[in-house]
């Protein structure tokens, strides 16, 4: 009897048809030999031919951890598999090529819309909680004298709001304030964990998921 | 002493505001969103710069506007600015409307109630072009204080 561990991930890339195990599979194991053995064993292949849809969005498919397990038991029946890490597998077949050009311009764009958007979102902050008169009010009370609207108070207050954000998202350009990855980069991850929930429970309910019978 | 308490005042405030309302950004996952449908998430701290430089922008626009500050610029540049602005705000609005309410699963919930899964795709889009519709009224009705 021998210990085969396997580690699966959440999600993989390929730009080649035909899948192995250890293209996705982490494997661990005594025996070298059978370790490259089982890396090799084919699990699943991509379509031969795709809609020109496919080819543009990519082909997306769920593999079950089961279903790898079956496939290597298939080839080595004496083996006792361990198999840790996600028990859905999402393959993604991409050979569609996404050029620097189009990803920096937009890149540009979304930076373009968040600069004004954030923007405007300051500006109706302001005018909804009406800023400016409690920023007069503030400095009759600390000068004595009406100001004029435009005073230091308004300064800080821009600058203030600029250090918050700073210390919120933690980082600015390259230099970061401490090890933590930002909160924008924390949803970003949430985010992703949640499509890819989502995806395996939809081709799941559809029933279009590769498991053993 | 006086303006020492003017800028700890003005700084402190700045820091409560920008806090309450850049979480609220921050958590309606609107950048994740648009990042992940550009794919372009490795660019998220050049998108966090952006929001830092935005709202420092948009701080002291407000201020200058309420001061009665123009720029003065040449028709041309302000019709470009104006349309640029205009259009880049309406998109991040529009985003930040429909995910505050997807942060309720608005659709969601709607769908389940109404059993109309196939039709949610019309659904949105009519939703989409009432609030075209609305905001253009609003503007050209003059439905607010105009000066």
């Amino acid at each position: 009897m021998k210990y085969v561990y396997l580690y699966f991930p959440d999600s993989a890339k390929f730009t080649k048809r035909q899948v192995q195990v250890g293209d996705f599979a982490s494997i661990c194991c005594t025996d070298k030999k059978l370790k490259e053995k089982i890396a090799k064993i084919p699990v699943y292949s991509f379509p031969e031919r795709l809609t020109p849809r496919q080819k543009e969005t990519g082909v997306r498919t769920i593999l079950t951890a089961l279903k790898v397990m079956d496939v290597i038991l298939a080839a080595f029946p004496e083996l006792q598999i361990t198999p840790l890490g996600s028990t859905d597998i999402i393959l993604e077949f991409d050979t569609h090529k996404t050029s620097q050009v189009l990803t920096a311009l937009k890149a540009g764009i979304l930076c373009v819309i968040t600069f004004f958007g954030a923007m405007f979102t300051i500006m109706a902050f302001n005018n909804d909680v009406q800023v400016h008169e409690v920023f007069q009010q503030l400095f009759a009370l600390f000068a004595g004298t009406s100001g004029d609207g435009f005073s230091l108070l308004e300064l800080s207050y821009s600058a203030g709001l600029g250090i918050g954000i700073l210390v919120f998202y933690n980082h600015f350009g390259k230099k970061e304030f401490s090890r933590d990855p930002t909160p924008l980069e924390i949803e970003m991850r949430l985010y992703e964990n949640d499509v890819n929930t989502a995806l395996i429970d939809g081709i799941k309910r559809k029933n279009q998921h590769i498991d053993v019978d | 002493m006086k303006y020492f308490f003017i800028i700890l005042t003005g700084a402190a405030s700045g820091f409560a505001a920008s806090a309450g309302l850049y979480a609220l950004i921050t958590a309606l996952s609107l950048l994740p969103r648009m990042a992940d449908k550009t794919r372009t998430a490795s660019c998220m701290r050049l998108y966090e710069d952006c929001v830092f430089f935005g709202g420092v922008t948009g701080c002291i626009c407000y201020f200058l506007g309420k001061h009665e500050f123009s720029l003065s610029l040449p028709p041309v540049c302000f019709a470009c600015l104006d349309a640029i602005s205009g259009f880049c705000m309406g998109i991040f609005v529009g985003t930040l409307a429909i995910s505050l309410a997807e942060s309720l699963d608005v659709t969601a919930v709607f769908a389940r109630r109404t059993r109309l899964h196939q039709a949610m795709a019309w659904i949105i889009l009519s939703f989409a072009i009432g609030k075209i519709i609305g905001s253009f009224l609003f503007f050209y009705q003059r439905f607010y204080p105009f000066r």
